[in-house]
């Protein structure tokens, strides 16, 4: 405290350095929503289409990916519990759903429940700062909620079941045909690229990289890690809390034993294929890793997801550890790391 | 005699995470690779074992000799082609690396296995050691001649770990790449080597492992997943590359189930297991902070730091 009044000017600096959304370039993040956007629109003549219809799965998966990228790619926190935090968020919002809750504020909702969540990840992630005990302590904790929502009788073994009771609508557009479900996806997936790109745009998203990068120097230049961690952490855990509730509300089922590990992993390929840290590398993810199979599955081919995402994996991290779109970026010039470099000189 | 009924139960269950855990200790002790894929190679030594032993009808030797040469080749493939490209990288780089990489190899072996073997459950017999009639009686509760053999290979396991570790040059030179690896290699081990050895020793041991464990239960693809989570528990309970620790943890894991299956639903069980693995890590961060104040010292600062930089 005493050197900071000493010099005034840097305490002011670090002040108005803090949050700062005035300072967020939001051109820039209308232009990466529109990145997504216009190819979104391009494709409404197909959404009734057999293709359209695997449109739903890769748009879900990327909003989920979207959140979980936000939670791994930015802090750099190897979080192993993405499939639990949407199992929590998608049957928070069925159950308030099927409670006369409206479809919209339940549907957020399911965000909020993921967020308390990730709060309970952020705390973890504070406390344990070695990395492997963190990766364990998260998956140790994805058991822990899976085995609390099938021993709870609500869901139970064979899953939430949300169909039955209410049908989701939007200002009395009902969510029952495949163009209605493919626009009101399309839409939840521009929000979360407009979260994240406003966040990575944000001094909070700079300051979460750097928590990852160097947690002492970002320490001893006045900040406070444990913030940075907690704020992409929680952020990251709503947005997988809405893609949560998106899965539930479209295929009105959720059960707790395909929301474990293998859905993790699948989860942590899609975003390291995109490429971590990247906006769009989400949905680049899950058009491969989720498109391809659904894709094949149309012509008949099909069984090798597995071997998918085996081979993605272990080729990613081999021979382009910064995922499709982070390579790409890497060679166009677009950095992070030399955004940290004008912030800290 | 519900207890004895316990705690022969809980010594059988315990030798084989002890098992599993023994091998998976060392190749992350050794190497700090945490090996998602030994589930895969588990599974792996006992479909080797089943094609050699069981459908071609070759005598059981042959088929565990199989398994472990096998399953040691696909370890050393392993090693040298995913995971040796990553030992130059940065320690957040390795073990995000070592853990995608090791996934990735789980999931397309045992896709593989499913493919070339069917994923339903396969029963898997060693040399007549199952069957009707071929138990003793241990404090009057019946155990098969399977599960005698299988807590002996635990135990016979453990013996041969402590000695190798201790007791010869390669254990030495292991120990001291556990400590501290760059000056091991200054000392001119060659780690390249010691981590190969390593992770061929793992992979052997879980070929065994993965037979017995067929053998008891039933064969299938992802039957070694529980026990990598249960691997996980009974590596951090008993140390990080701790031989005997492993040894202590993984039957006191075993024994600790026995009993509190006979008060407790599974689910709760395996709840506590997972809740206990939380606590100790948080407990583990909290305590070995450079402060040596204790834990809510530590946390009444902890929160004051994030209040201070609120204002």
């Amino acid at each position: 405290m005493s050197e900071e009044s000493a010099r005034p000017e840097d305490a002011a600096a670090i002040e108005g350095l803090d949050i700062d959304l005035a300072g967020v370039d939001w051109p820039a993040v209308v232009r990466q929503a529109l990145y997504v956007l216009v190819p979104g629109l391009l494709f409404i003549p197909f959404a009734a289409s057999n293709i359209g219809f695997i449109a739903r799965p890769i748009l879900i998966f990327a909003i989920i990916a979207m959140g979980y990228n936000i939670m791994v790619g930015w802090p750099d926190l190897l979080v192993f519990c993405p499939a639990a935090i949407a199992i929590v968020g998608g049957v928070s919002s069925g159950l308030l759903a099927q409670a006369g809750v409206p479809f919209l504020v339940a549907f957020l909702l399911g965000g909020v429940a993921g967020a308390l969540v990730g709060v309970v990840v952020a705390l973890i992630a504070i406390i344990i700062r070695t990395s492997f005990d963190f990766v364990i302590a998260t998956l140790a904790l994805e058991q822990l909620i899976f085995t609390a929502l099938v021993i709870w009788a609500a869901v139970g073994p064979a899953g939430l079941r949300v169909g039955d009771i209410e049908t989701p609508s939007i200002a009395g557009m009902a969510l029952t045909g495949q163009v209605e479900t493919y626009l009101f996806l399309l839409a939840v997936l521009i929000f979360s690229v407009v979260v994240v790109a406003a966040f990575d745009n944000s001094l909070l998203g700079t300051l979460s990289v750097a928590t990852g990068e160097n947690e002492d120097l970002l320490t001893s230049i006045g900040y406070q890690p444990s913030k940075y961690k907690f704020v992409s952490l929680v952020l990251g855990a709503f947005l997988l809390g809405i893609g949560g509730a998106s899965y539930i509300h479209v295929n009105n089922l959720m059960v707790p034993n395909s929301w474990v590990l293998p859905q993790t992993v699948i989860l942590l390929t899609i975003i390291v294929v995109g490429g971590l840290r990247t906006i769009h590398g989400p949905i680049v993810g899950a058009l491969v890793m989720v498109g391809i199979p659904e894709f094949s599955r149309l012509l008949g081919i099909s069984g090798f997801q597995q071997y998918l995402i085996g081979g993605a994996l272990i080729a990613i991290v081999l021979f382009a550890p910064a995922g499709i779109l982070g390579t790409y970026q890497n060679r166009v010039g677009i950095s992070i790391r030399d955004k940290l470099r004008g912030l800290w000189s | 005699m519900a207890l004895t009924d316990a705690l022969i139960n809980g010594l059988i269950i315990g030798s084989v995470y002890a098992l599993f855990a023994a091998s998976f200790t060392i190749i992350f002790g050794v190497m700090d690779i945490p090996n998602m894929a030994h589930a895969a190679l588990f599974a792996g030594g006992a479909y080797v074992y089943y094609q050699l032993a069981g459908i071609m009808g070759l005598h059981w030797t042959i088929g565990i000799l199989g398994a472990v040469v096998g399953i040691v080749a696909v370890g050393a493939v392993m090693e040298l082609t995913l995971l040796k490209p990553l030992y130059g990288r940065s320690e957040s780089e390795y073990i995000f690396g070592v853990i995608l990489i090791t996934l990735g190899a789980a999931r397309i072996l045992e896709e593989a296995f499913g493919s070339i073997w069917s994923r339903a459950p396969l029963s898997v017999t060693i040399a007549e050691l199952q069957g009707a009639g071929k138990s003793i009686p241990i404090f009057g509760i019946p155990v098969s001649y399977l599960q005698v053999v299988v807590i002996a290979v635990a135990v016979l396991n453990f013996v041969f770990l402590y000695w190798l570790i201790n007791y010869t040059s390669i254990g030495r030179s292991i120990r001291a790449v556990v400590q501290d690896r760059e000056l091991a290699y200054m000392k001119g081990i060659d780690v390249d080597r010691l981590f190969l050895l390593a992770f061929l020793l793992g992979s052997g041991m879980i070929a065994v492992a993965g037979v017995l464990n067929a053998a008891l239960f039933t064969l299938e693809p992802s039957m070694g997943f529980g026990l990598l989570i249960k691997a996980f528990i009974i590596v951090i309970l008993g140390g990080f590359g701790n031989i005997l620790g492993a040894a202590a943890a993984g039957f006191g894991l075993g024994l600790y189930e026995a009993i509190a299956v006979q008060q407790l639903e599974s689910y709760y069980i395996f709840a506590s297991e997972f809740l206990l693995l939380i606590v100790f890590f948080l407990a583990k961060a909290l305590l070995s902070t450079e402060r040596a104040s204790p834990v809510i010292v530590q946390l009444r600062a902890r929160v004051s730091d994030w209040r201070s930089s609120d204002e």
